[in-house]
C-alpha cells in the first residue's frame, strides 16, 4: 500500500512537472503561465527564470516542490523561428505522516523547443499571430532515487507539438495554446500522454496611454491553465489511480521597470481536480519571476 | 506603326527619368526627421527590438517610438542618407509591418 501511494504521489510530480516546465519562453510580456504566440521583442537571446513553489497534500503525505528553471530562447530566423532550451533546478521534500522527510535536490530534464512562426497579421497597434510548436525533453535529471516521488526526471524522451495563438490591440491581450505531450517509457514507467491547454487575457494597467518608449509598464493577467493526462503504465500494466483533469485559475501581475527587464509573479488556484482513483491533489503554486533581454 | 513607337518612346523616357531621379527619402541634414508607421506594435517588449534595428541604420542618430500611435520616428545625423528601403527593411527584422513613410526637413 506505501509503495503505491509513493508511485502516486511520484507520477502526480512527473505531471506536475510536465505542466510548469512548458518554456513560455519568448521574453515578450505577458500572460505568465500561457505561452505566447509572440517571438517578436528581443533582438538575438533572452532569459526567463523564476522560482516555483508548489504545496500538495494526501491523506498519506504531504510534499512541497520548488522549481527553478532557466529558460533561453535565441532567435534562429529573425520573426520566423525560435529555438528554446529550458532545464530546471528542482528541491523536492516528502513529508509522509508520522515518518521524517526526505529530500532531494539538482538539475531536472532539458528541454528543447522550436516556435515556428505561421501566421501574423498586422494592424495599426493591433496584431494577430499563430506560431507551431515542437520539442523534446531529454532525461538530464536524476531517475534513480528509490522515492520515486522524490526524483528529479523521469527518465524518458517524450515529445510536444503544439499551437499558440494571440491577438493583442492597444492594452488587451488574449492569448492561448494548446500542446500534447507524446511520452515514452522509461524505467518500466510510461506517464501518461497528455493535453495542455491555456487561455489567458492580459490588460495593461499602466500606463493609460503608451506614448513614448520606454516606460514603466505594470499589466495584470487571469489564465486558465487545464491539463487533461491519460493513465499511467508500469511495467505495461495500467495504474488506475493515475490521469485525469486538472485546472488552475491564476491570477498574475507583470512590472517592466525598464528597457530590458520584466519581474512577474503569479497565484494558481486549482478550481478542477478531476484525478482518477486517489491522487495527491494540489493546494497552490506561486510563481515569482524574472524576464532578461540579454541582446 | 506610329501609336506603337510612341509608346516605346514614352517609356524609354520614363525608365531613364526614373533611373536619373534620387531614391526615395534621401536625407542629407542635421536633424531631418523620417517618420514610419508601424502596424503591430502592441507587446510590451516591441519597443526593445524595433529600436535596436533602427539604431542599426546607418545614418540614424536618434530613435524615438510612439507606441500608441504606432510611429517610429528617425532622426538622422548630419551628411547622412538614409533609403525607405532601409527603413523597411528595418521594421521588418523587427518582427513588424512597415507602412507609410514620411520625410521631414530638420535644422
Amino acid at each position: 500500500m506505501k509503495t503505491r501511494i509513493v508511485l502516486l504521489i511520484g507520477v502526480t510530480l512527473l505531471l506536475f512537472q510536465a505542466a510548469v516546465m512548458v518554456p513560455h519562453a519568448a521574453a515578450q510580456g505577458p500572460p505568465i503561465l500561457t505561452d505566447s504566440a509572440l517571438l517578436t521583442g528581443f533582438d538575438a537571446v533572452a532569459l526567463r527564470t523564476f522560482g516555483m513553489v508548489a504545496k500538495m497534500s494526501s491523506p498519506a503525505a504531504e510534499m512541497s516542490v520548488t522549481m527553478a528553471p532557466a529558460m533561453v530562447p535565441y532567435q534562429v530566423v529573425v520573426n520566423r523561428l525560435v529555438a528554446v532550451a529550458a532545464i530546471p533546478y528542482l528541491s523536492k521534500e516528502l513529508r509522509p505522516r508520522g515518518m521524517p522527510s526526505q529530500l532531494n535536490t539538482g538539475l531536472g530534464d532539458l528541454q528543447l523547443l522550436g516556435e515556428y512562426n505561421i501566421f501574423q497579421r498586422d494592424a495599426p497597434v493591433q496584431t494577430t499571430r499563430a506560431i507551431v510548436v515542437g520539442g523534446v525533453k531529454l532525461p538530464t535529471g536524476g531517475h534513480t532515487h528509490p522515492v520515486v516521488p522524490l526524483r528529479l526526471g523521469t527518465g524518458s524522451v517524450d515529445y510536444r507539438f503544439g499551437t499558440d495563438g494571440m491577438w493583442a490591440a492597444r492594452r488587451l491581450g488574449l492569448y492561448t495554446d494548446l500542446h500534447y505531450f507524446f511520452t515514452t517509457e522509461a524505467d518500466q514507467i510510461k506517464v501518461g500522454e497528455a493535453l495542455h491547454y491555456d487561455l489567458a487575457i492580459a490588460y495593461r494597467l499602466l500606463p493609460v496611454v503608451y506614448e513614448t518608449y520606454p516606460a514603466t509598464q505594470v499589466s495584470a493577467s487571469l489564465e486558465l491553465n487545464g491539463v487533461l493526462s491519460q493513465k499511467d503504465q508500469v511495467s505495461g500494466r495500467t495504474v488506475e489511480d493515475s490521469g485525469g483533469h486538472t485546472l488552475f485559475l491564476s491570477p498574475g501581475i507583470t512590472l517592466i521597470p525598464a528597457r530590458t527587464v520584466l519581474f512577474e509573479a503569479a497565484y494558481q488556484i486549482p478550481i478542477v481536480q478531476s484525478l482518477n482513483g486517489t491522487q495527491m491533489t494540489t493546494d497552490w503554486r506561486i510563481l515569482v519571476g524574472l524576464r532578461w533581454l540579454i541582446m | 506603326m506610329n501609336t506603337v513607337m510612341r509608346s516605346i518612346g514614352i517609356v524609354m523616357v520614363g525608365l531613364v527619368l526614373a533611373w536619373l531621379a534620387p531614391p526615395a527619402w534621401v536625407s542629407a541634414g542635421e536633424g531631418q526627421k523620417i517618420v514610419v508607421r508601424v502596424d503591430g506594435l502592441s507587446c510590451p517588449f516591441c519597443g526593445f527590438g524595433l529600436e535596436k534595428r533602427l539604431k542599426r541604420i546607418e545614418g540614424v542618430r536618434e530613435v524615438k517610438i510612439f507606441v500608441d500611435k504606432g510611429l517610429a520616428e528617425l532622426v538622422l545625423a548630419e551628411g547622412k542618407t538614409v533609403t525607405e528601403a532601409q527603413v523597411k527593411k528595418a521594421v521588418e527584422a523587427a518582427g513588424f509591418t512597415p507602412r507609410e513613410i514620411t520625410f521631414s526637413g530638420g535644422g
